[in-house]
């Protein structure tokens, strides 16, 4: 129904970058969030229960969503609730804003 | 009216809030995904509302019709900048016509992750009914 297309936004502050998916009614045992070559690649699925006079369907959604090149990819985390999943991705050292304390003789 | 369309009820979708309603006429709101199943007991009725929890969900059954409004429960934190975004803000509103063949009283509702799935019994004189020949 969703022709494997779910809406995504991205935000960012100044110490993450966050893509929120709405992804309602899916399996948490299958979402797989990974991260390759600058994109985030989520993919999903979704089993609607045998009812009555219809075996059980499934659907699947995939959508890669491209990130900022100065993410820690080790310490991304994700989580999923009330059918929106949010993945934290956050930013390298580098990238944050420093200020730096410049004396004036 | 046709006999054919007295007994199949049609789901038709009305495009105003009707008076009274949680959400005031002038909010803009969006329309859920939805999916309606059929089977000789009732209706399967599957409503998309990611982000929407029960606190913020409001279904109404009445004069022929099912309203269902869901606010969505998340604000973005004050320090996130949007840089990109598809989704919507407003909450959603979904209005389905049934002109009376739904047994309201016994209506069974859901909601988990984002779906909301409800049960619709059909009324006694919409479901199929075998006819005796002599």
């Amino acid at each position: 129904m969703f022709d494997n297309h779910f809406p995504v936004d991205v935000y960012e502050d100044k110490d993450n970058t966050y893509v929120r998916a709405e992804l309602p009614g899916v399996n948490r045992e299958d979402v797989k969030v990974e991260m390759v070559d600058g994109y985030l690649t989520i993919n999903a699925s979704r089993k609607n229960p045998a009812g009555e006079g219809q075996g059980e369907e499934s659907f699947s959604f995939s959508r890669a969503v491209s990130v900022p090149e100065n993410v820690q990819t080790d310490k991304v985390g994700a989580a999923y609730e009330n059918g929106v999943l949010t993945v934290t991705l956050p930013k390298q050292e580098e990238a944050k804003p420093k200020k730096v304390a410049v004396t004036v003789k | 009216m046709s006999l054919i369309q007295n007994l199949v009820p049609i789901f038709t979708r009305s495009l105003a809030p009707r008076n009274g309603s949680r959400i005031a006429g002038n909010e803009p709101t969006v329309r859920p995904l939805y999916d309606v199943k059929e089977t000789e007991e009732a209706w399967g009725l599957q409503v998309f509302l990611p982000g929407v929890v029960r606190e913020g969900l409001e279904f109404t059954a009445g004069e022929g019709q099912l309203t269902i409004q869901g606010r969505r429960e998340w604000k973005a934190p004050a320090g996130w900048t949007a840089l990109y975004r598809e989704s919507a803000d407003a909450p959603y509103e979904l209005v389905l016509q049934h002109d009376n063949s739904v047994e309201v009283e016994k209506i069974h509702a859901e909601l988990k992750d984002g779906v909301l799935r409800v049960s619709l019994p059909k009324a006694e004189a919409v479901k199929p009914r075998k006819i005796s020949v002599n």
